[in-house]
């Protein structure tokens, strides 16, 4: 029973840390828009707005065009990798790990170079003769999406990567010896041995996607509003703490629906492999 | 037929590596430009924008304030979450799930809600100073690294060996430190580091418990990029990759990366 | 002189699961003891509650009739030699066998001494500098061992040492353990699930099954006059007979058949086993009734090396299982078995 008490002893630090410092002030943020006066009224008349529902709407769109351009994009990136002899498959993990550590404020700021009324696209363009005035792209949702893919791109390789390196090889040879060709091998055998993965990577990039600030907040700007960048306009800005507040428990619970959704998932696929 | 489709995915490869790499690169070389506007090619070659960093107040002030927020923040993070992954490997606690999710759930929450509900209760509420505030906030994103970086270590380092120094004659405490500390202490600076980078690059929590007192580098960049648009911002980003040049090369030295991969996929990133 | 006694030793886990029963056995000083079972007979157990390593749910264990029960481990002065070695990774050779003399406050030249005396003895004197990840399987393991002996250890507990390292390795450092426990006069306990190596090591051998002690004696004895059903099928007995006894006393009723035993016996007896390799196998179809013969027709043959394996199919005592030199028996052929009285061992559970 010694051992039971400096065990506690030892978890005591980080557990009174985390529930003192993080759970306590979560819950006294979102506790008084759930049971506060007249809540439901106002988180109700909060997304009735036309002005919020536009955000919302905005938010889960953007969200959603990049986990499909992530998916699109990184899974054949991830494969080529897979497929590399282990020096150069490490090599190439340090070359997507430097922009993954690297600031966001740098990787978005590359953007704004790029898709800026002076940028290198709009410089191209004109160059090019193509248009004769410079595209606005730079704060519109578009460069959000491309923001965003820039950004998540690294961390859906790297989450595709391990599980395809492990695919077991015999099986695909198998299934070639039982004269199925390349294209039905990859969508029959390949592709369903990587759903989970793909599925737990796309939920973890759109919850990333939903609840980023950075990066809209440098290619949207105030004209291109996303919960996030709402959150820290209400509460900074325009000081409208309740409202902020919604916005917050809203990202709350977009990012815990996520996390039982991926729970929900990996457990019943790994449970359906077992039987 | 295979070989076509190898083909096409080699090319492939390399594109996207090119991408990938092409925009960090163009923040380098927009970096020397002579001219105040940036724009492309840029014209003139010139360091006078790595001049003009130190001229920033904001910039010199910020770096070092994030330097050592950093630095605590992290210490505090593996002083704490240390003890902690100990327990939890090692003592047979029950529910140990539970306490797992508890010690993860700074990762369930959203940065920016998270930056806001420490301003709202801790500052505005308790009129805590920024400093201590920020702190904690940097401690919360960082033990998360801790907690899974250590709990993977710890499980592969065999507790036999711990176990042969307890009937050497060392207490449990001695095994600690002499034993354990010594075979994990490469861990422990991957997971330094790892914490250290991730704090000093945030936003979202930063955010919020800055002010005129208190300026952070990220932040300080942020505010500047509204305001400005001059090489000035790529010369601090240059360095700033630089840094984190120099946090991966002394990470796989530690032979830690190889880790850092798995670890950071749990975590979106802003 | 009793070194170490265990008593009444229980241990179940917090689901009410039991791993071990009612355990009592000593170690005398100077003895090398081995418990010898399958996996999960609970002697690993039995040795890590010894050491401290864990905690039993009742009973104790003492040394020199002193109760350790509440000594913490690293004050036990006992040593042990793991299964996987379980060296410091950080440490060379020498630092490793040093570290429990360093833990005992012992002076740096007394140290310097000892150890090089230690390293001498398991000839490792030449790999005192070497970090363990450099060493091959076997000589990591004898540093394990020097790291237990060289702090004179009260009790030196061996948990399944050689069970990592090939055959060739593993006869060789047997001897090897058993030299310098002797030549140091160490006491020993030695947890195994090899027979044959806890036969050739020990002194005395306890065969655990399911939590509980089957039998302690000398390896001889074990072999010989194994105390039960699961003793005699651990060490190679194949044949069992379930029997009931005839007023005689030495003859027993299997169905219809009758075996005679050798020596006559009174305590209870249920069961008569033999081992495969002391069965007379002829072919010679002698009808007149001779002790403990019977006829069989082969139905399975299979080739060990040395020897055959023949399955014979009797008629009252079902399948048989010979061990025979001869290879001349073919599937099919009538044979004739003959169990020797001398040989049959009765058994009472």
């Amino acid at each position: 029973m010694k051992d039971r008490r400096i065990s506690v002893a030892l978890l005591l630090p980080s557990l009174v840390g985390i529930i003192l410092f993080l759970i306590f002030p979560v819950v006294q943020l979102v506790l008084p828009v759930i049971f506060g006066v007249k809540s439901n009224e106002t988180y109700f008349s909060f997304l009735k707005a036309t002005y919020n529902q536009q955000i919302i709407f905005r938010t889960i769109g953007i969200a959603f065009v990049t986990t499909l351009g992530l998916l699109v994009l990184a899974f054949p990136f991830a494969f080529w990798i897979a497929h590399q002899r282990m020096k150069v498959r490490k090599l190439l993990s340090l070359v997507i790990l430097f922009p993954m550590l690297t600031n966001a404020v740098v990787r978005n700021f590359a953007w704004i170079l790029i898709l800026g009324r002076n940028g290198l696209v709009n410089t191209l363009l004109m160059d090019l003769h193509i248009v004769h005035q410079p595209v606005r792209i730079l704060y519109t949702n578009t460069a959000i999406v491309i923001g965003l893919i820039y950004l998540f791109f690294p961390v859906m390789v790297t989450m595709l990567i391990d599980p395809i390196v492990s695919l077991d090889q015999s099986i695909d040879e198998a299934a070639a010896m039982s004269g199925a060709g390349p294209l039905t091998r990859f969508f029959k055998i390949t592709l369903p041995q990587l759903t989970t993965s793909l599925l737990t990577g796309s939920i973890l990039v759109f919850a990333g996607a939903m609840t980023a600030y950075t990066t809209p907040q440098l290619l949207g700007g105030n004209s291109s509003l996303v919960l996030s960048t709402l959150l820290y306009q209400q509460s900074m800005t325009l000081g409208d703490w309740r409202a902020a507040s919604i916005v917050a428990l809203t990202l709350i619970l977009i990012a815990l629906a996520s996390l039982s959704i991926t729970k929900v998932i990996t457990k019943r696929i790994s449970g359906g492999n077992e039987v | 037929m295979r070989q076509k489709k190898h083909w096409l995915l080699t090319l492939y490869g390399y594109l996207m590596l090119l991408l990938l790499l092409l925009p960090l690169v163009l923040v380098v070389v927009t970096s020397f430009g002579s001219q105040a506007a940036i724009t492309f090619p840029i014209k003139g070659f010139t360091l006078k924008w790595y001049a003009n960093i130190l001229s920033q107040p904001d910039f010199v002030t910020g770096f070092k304030t994030s330097f050592a927020v950093a630095v605590t923040a992290s210490f505090l993070a593996i002083v704490v979450g240390t003890p902690a992954v100990y327990a939890l490997t090692r003592c047979g606690i029950h529910h140990a799930n539970w306490f797992q999710t508890v010690f993860l759930s700074p990762t369930l929450i959203p940065e920016i809600v998270i930056g806001f509900a420490l301003f709202q209760s801790l500052v505005i509420g308790i009129k805590l100073p920024l400093m201590p505030v920020l702190i904690t906030g940097h401690f919360l994103l960082s033990v998360p690294y801790v907690i899974r970086m250590l709990t993977a270590r710890l499980l592969l380092f065999d507790q036999t060996i711990e176990e042969a120094s307890w009937l050497s004659g060392a207490s449990k405490i001695k095994t600690f430190f002499r034993v354990v500390i010594p075979n994990i202490s490469g861990t422990l600076l991957a997971i330094f580091i790892m914490c250290f980078i991730n704090s000093f690059n945030n936003i979202p929590i930063t955010l919020f418990l800055n002010g005129p007192s208190l300026t952070m580098l990220p932040t300080a960049i942020l505010n500047y990029l509204q305001n400005n648009y001059d090489p000035t911002v790529s010369a601090v980003s240059v360095i700033l990759m630089l840094l984190t040049g120099l946090m991966m090369w002394l990470m796989e030295r530690m032979n830690g990366l190889t880790h850092v991969n798995e670890h950071l996929n749990q975590k979106g990133q802003n | 002189m009793q070194a170490m006694q265990v008593k009444h030793l229980s241990m179940s886990y917090e689901n009410g699961k039991e791993v071990l029963t009612d355990i009592n056995f000593s170690v005398n000083a100077g003895e090398l003891v081995s418990i010898l079972g399958p996996s999960g007979c609970g002697k690993t157990t039995t040795l890590r509650i010894i050491a401290g390593l864990q905690r039993q749910t009742s009973g104790n264990v003492a040394i020199d009739e002193q109760s350790i029960d509440s000594v913490p481990a690293f004050k036990r002065n006992m040593s042990m030699v793991f299964q996987n070695y379980a060296l410091f990774p950080h440490l060379s050779v020498f630092e490793n066998v040093a570290f429990g003399l360093k833990q005992r406050g012992i002076g740096k030249t007394a140290i310097r001494k000892r150890v090089a005396e230690i390293l001498s003895l398991t000839e490792l004197t030449d790999l005192a500098n070497h970090r363990p990840h450099a060493l091959s399987g076997g000589q990591q393991q004898r540093v394990s061992l020097a790291r237990a002996l060289v702090v004179n250890p009260t009790l030196l507990l061996l948990d399944e040492p050689l069970s990592n390292l090939d055959r060739a390795l593993r006869l060789s450092l047997r001897e090897e353990i058993r030299r310098l426990q002797q030549k140091l006069g160490i006491t020993a306990l030695f947890v195994t699930h090899d027979q044959e190596e806890s036969f050739a090591i020990s002194d005395r051998v306890i065969v655990m099954n399911g939590g509980h002690i089957e039998q302690i004696a000398s390896a001889q004895i074990v072999y010989a006059h194994p105390a039960t059903t699961f003793v005699a099928k651990f060490i190679g007995f194949e044949n069992f007979f379930n029997v009931t006894r005839q007023e005689t006393s030495n003859e027993y009723l299997s169905g219809e058949t009758h075996l005679y035993m050798a020596e006559k016996t009174t305590k209870p007896v249920v069961r008569l086993c033999i081992r495969p390799e002391n069965i007379r196998l002829d072919t010679s179809m002698d009808t007149d009734t001779q002790q403990n013969s019977l006829n069989g027709i082969i139905c399975d043959k299979t080739y060990l090396g040395r020897t055959y394996r023949y399955v014979v199919a009797t008629d009252h005592l079902g399948q048989i299982k010979v061990d025979s030199e001869e290879a001349t028996h073919q599937l099919g052929d009538a044979v004739r078995l003959t169990l020797p009285s001398d040989k049959l061992i009765a058994l009472a559970e």
